[in-house]
């Protein structure tokens, strides 16, 4: 067979790319980089929208003006029907794609939108994993309220004890009529002190085995027997905190998904996190990545010269560049894979594992450029110095970088387990 | 918007395989031979439609897109296809733009073979005339020679390797002469379309690139499935297991970014260039990174001349001179 026997395949192709009406046409996908007709007019009303209406003051760091700042400005984007794009339209979504949630980030990060904040749980891993695996009456009463900015959530997978192996987690619930008894102890919850609930993993039965005998609960952060010790971290800011549970009653109707089969809920929510919830990251990154060289532009350094001059400052901006763009390829494609199977698989690890890396490197670039400037910081104070701290996260925080490694080379390139 | 290949796309990639498997295994490199194609062989990748895929089908071309060419030119990297087609394919887009229809003809016929010069220093090309010292890649029975730069692509006679003597070469794969030119005429030149072939060559040698990091990593991870250590095969070890991680992670951004720089170059968007460095610099990193690590993955055995590990490190240096990304280009 020739390359040139396909003609009569190609001839179809390129009719379909260039006349887009006929898409409903192709028997499958395309390779095609532009957004639709439609998309590119959903883009443009994104654009007017957010210019007119993103928030003029800056987003406060913490206490309870963070919460106000950022559940208002939830609430304002609900209103304009901008909240969960990709969400059934049922439970206050708009029932689009996910190609369609992506041209929402991409506005998003590029007007300079504030941080999710407080509400980046209950939007990217509570939500999707009521709408995958939630009943009726939890999707009915959750998801409008995540979206319309009246509930804040947070997150109870990690213990002291239970971290890259969280399924050794050792918080238990004891059932008793039809509620469970909840005690232990949660660690690295962020915004557990703001937070009304919580997706809180837990061990209903001892007995079987390590990922046997787990459920995932809604757990309502104003039940007696909570309580919450926030964590400084080394930015100033007190985003984590511990949470204790004494004799915390809990009604069975929380279950999500079946009683002690926790380990695979939890697996979907960790898949929205690894699979989808970085998309926003990935588009403020290239973003990062111009304010940086912007700043190596505006920064003089010990020898008069500016730092965009410096040859080792244009290597590292470079590649940079080179990545942040791959970045976004990799993004589209895994949002294509998605798209045609309607979950995301274990590919988003590396799309996640990729970020960090280049999170990391870039704000590193950062802290060259900046030279001395560096060490005017303290606590709390925003700033190129406040995130090339804090996006230590990156690599650790919902998986560290070990952990996705473990699942590219198991899931995806299929090398025996170890554990 | 969808970034994976579609089901015709993956018809050209299985076709293009099975080709490269049995037309140019990687055997034929062995035993130190610097691989040039016979002449059968040249024809029978012409006959595959090669050299032509872009070309509009009225100039005896297949008329693809660069998508498509890409496509082709990955699983040819992953065979360490010679750098003489590379040569060819650009080669028979700057014939297009000459309006050399016969020597186009006879090159989509097979009956041309084109070699590529690397250049030591920046190519001085005053006044269509070119000078410096080059390395020539390929150039064993070639019958032109491609100089691309980003203001000048010129074809020049094969001839100027007369009297030349071939050395060898560190990817054995390839034939290296090394030549200087004083105002040498080339017999085509175009300083239009320079830039844009200079863009189409990036993301072909991006594609060679990702092809040779992919099949790097399949060679890792077979030999951490195989191997067995300590009672259990190397591949459970997160020391081995993390690096294979590293690769698939490499090789997924760039095969994503030559995908989109290949639209983007197509369909003119204005951040093309752009895109096409960016797709050359990661393809490039991923091939040599990857070839490093497998080597340690390999241990002893990926040291030796009898184990391909070394094949492809050798064609990711190859590689990583060809046509770099120019300074600046991703500023």
């Amino acid at each position: 067979m020739l390359l040139r026997d396909c003609i009569f395949k190609i001839v179809y192709y390129y009719s379909s790319v260039t006349k887009k009406s006929t898409e409903k046409f192709l028997r499958s996908p395309v390779m095609d980089m532009d957004f639709s007709k439609q998309e590119e007019r959903l883009r443009d009303e994104i654009r007017t929208w957010l210019r007119e209406n993103i928030p003029k003051d800056r987003r406060p760091l913490e206490g309870a003006d963070v919460c106000a700042y950022d559940l208002s400005w939830q609430r304002k984007q609900y209103e304009g029907g901008w909240a969960g794009i990709n969400w059934p339209s049922e439970y206050g979504g708009r029932g689009l794609s996910l190609i369609q949630q992506l041209i929402w980030y991409e506005e998003y990060a590029n007007a300079d939108a504030p941080d999710v904040g407080i509400c980046f749980v209950g939007l990217n891993h509570g939500g999707p994993t009521l709408i995958y695996r939630g009943d009726e009456e939890q999707k009915g009463f959750h998801l409008p309220r995540i979206l319309n900015g009246e509930s804040i959530w947070c997150q109870g997978f990690s213990e002291p004890g239970a971290g890259s192996d969280l399924a050794s987690l050792g918080t238990r619930g004891r059932i008793e009529g039809d509620e469970i008894v909840v005690n232990g102890h949660k660690i690295w919850t962020s915004y557990a002190q703001y937070a009304d609930y919580q997706e809180l993993l837990i061990r209903t039965d001892p007995e079987a085995s390590k990922h046997k005998g787990l459920t995932w609960l809604i757990c309502d952060m104003r039940s007696s027997g909570i309580t919450v010790r926030p964590i400084r971290m080394m930015t100033g800011e007190h985003d984590f905190c511990e949470v204790f549970y004494e004799d915390v009653r809990i009604p069975l109707r929380n279950v999500v998904g079946e009683l002690h089969d926790g380990w695979s809920v939890a697996m979907s929510t960790l898949s929205f996190e690894r699979g989808t919830a970085f998309l926003a990251d990935q588009v403020r990154l290239a973003r990062t990545v111009d304010l940086l060289i912007d700043l190596a532009k505006d920064t003089v350094g010990p020898e008069g010269r500016r730092r965009i001059d410096d040859d080792t400052i244009v290597q590292s901006l470079s590649v940079l560049r080179a990545q942040v763009a791959g970045l976004r390829a990799m993004a589209y494609a895994g949002v294509s894979r998605i798209a045609r199977t309607g979950l995301p698989g274990p590919e988003g690890s590396m799309i996640r594992l990729y970020l960090a890396q280049i999170l990391q490197s870039a704000h590193q670039v950062g802290m060259e450029i900046l030279g001395s400037r560096m060490l005017d910081f303290g606590y709390g104070q925003q700033g190129w110095v406040f995130d090339y701290l804090y996006h230590f996260a990156s690599s650790i925080g919902g998986g560290t970088s070990e952990i996705q490694r473990e699942i590219i080379g198991e899931r995806v390139l299929g090398l025996p387990r170890g554990r | 918007m969808d970034l994976l290949p579609s089901s015709e796309q993956e018809q050209i990639i299985t076709m293009a395989m099975d080709f490269m498997a049995t037309e140019m295994p990687l055997e034929r490199i062995k035993n130190g031979q610097a691989d040039a194609p016979s002449s059968e062989r040249w024809e029978a990748m012409a006959e595959l439609g090669w050299f032509g895929i872009t070309v509009h089908q009225d100039l005896g071309g297949v008329g693809y897109g660069l998508a498509e060419e890409a496509l082709l030119f990955r699983a040819a990297g992953r065979f360490l296809a010679p750098v003489s087609t590379l040569a060819t394919s650009l080669a028979a887009r700057l014939m297009v733009t000459c309006g050399a229809e016969e020597l186009l003809s006879r090159c989509l016929k097979g009956e041309v073979k084109i070699a590529l010069a690397v250049p030591e220093t920046k190519i001085d090309n005053e006044r269509g005339r070119l000078s410096g010292r080059f390395r020539i890649i390929d150039g064993r029975g070639a019958d032109f020679i491609l100089f691309l730069s980003q203001d000048q692509a010129a074809l020049c006679d094969g001839s100027l390797l007369g009297g030349c003597d071939e050395k060898s070469c560190l990817d054995p794969s390839a034939s290296l002469h090394i030549i200087e030119l004083n105002g040498a005429h080339p017999d085509l030149v175009d300083r239009q379309v320079a830039s844009d072939l200079y863009a189409i060559g990036m993301i072909l040698v991006a594609a060679l690139a990702v092809g040779t990091a992919e099949a790097i990593c399949e060679m890792a991870v077979t030999h951490a499935k195989d191997r067995e250590q300590f009672g259990r095969p190397i591949g459970v070890f997160q020391a081995i297991k993390h690096p294979c991680a590293d690769m698939a992670m490499r090789n997924e951004a760039a095969f994503s970014q030559m995908c989109y720089a290949a639209l983007a170059l197509d369909s003119c968007h204005n951040d093309a260039v752009r895109q096409a460095a960016a797709a050359r610099y990661l393809a490039g990193h991923a091939g040599l990174t990857n070839a490093r690590a497998n080597i340690q993955i390999h241990g002893a055995l990926g040291m030796t001349d009898e184990f391909n590990a070394h094949l492809h490190l050798k064609r990711a240096h190859l590689l990583d001179v060809l046509l770099p990304v120019p300074k600046g280009a991703l500023l």
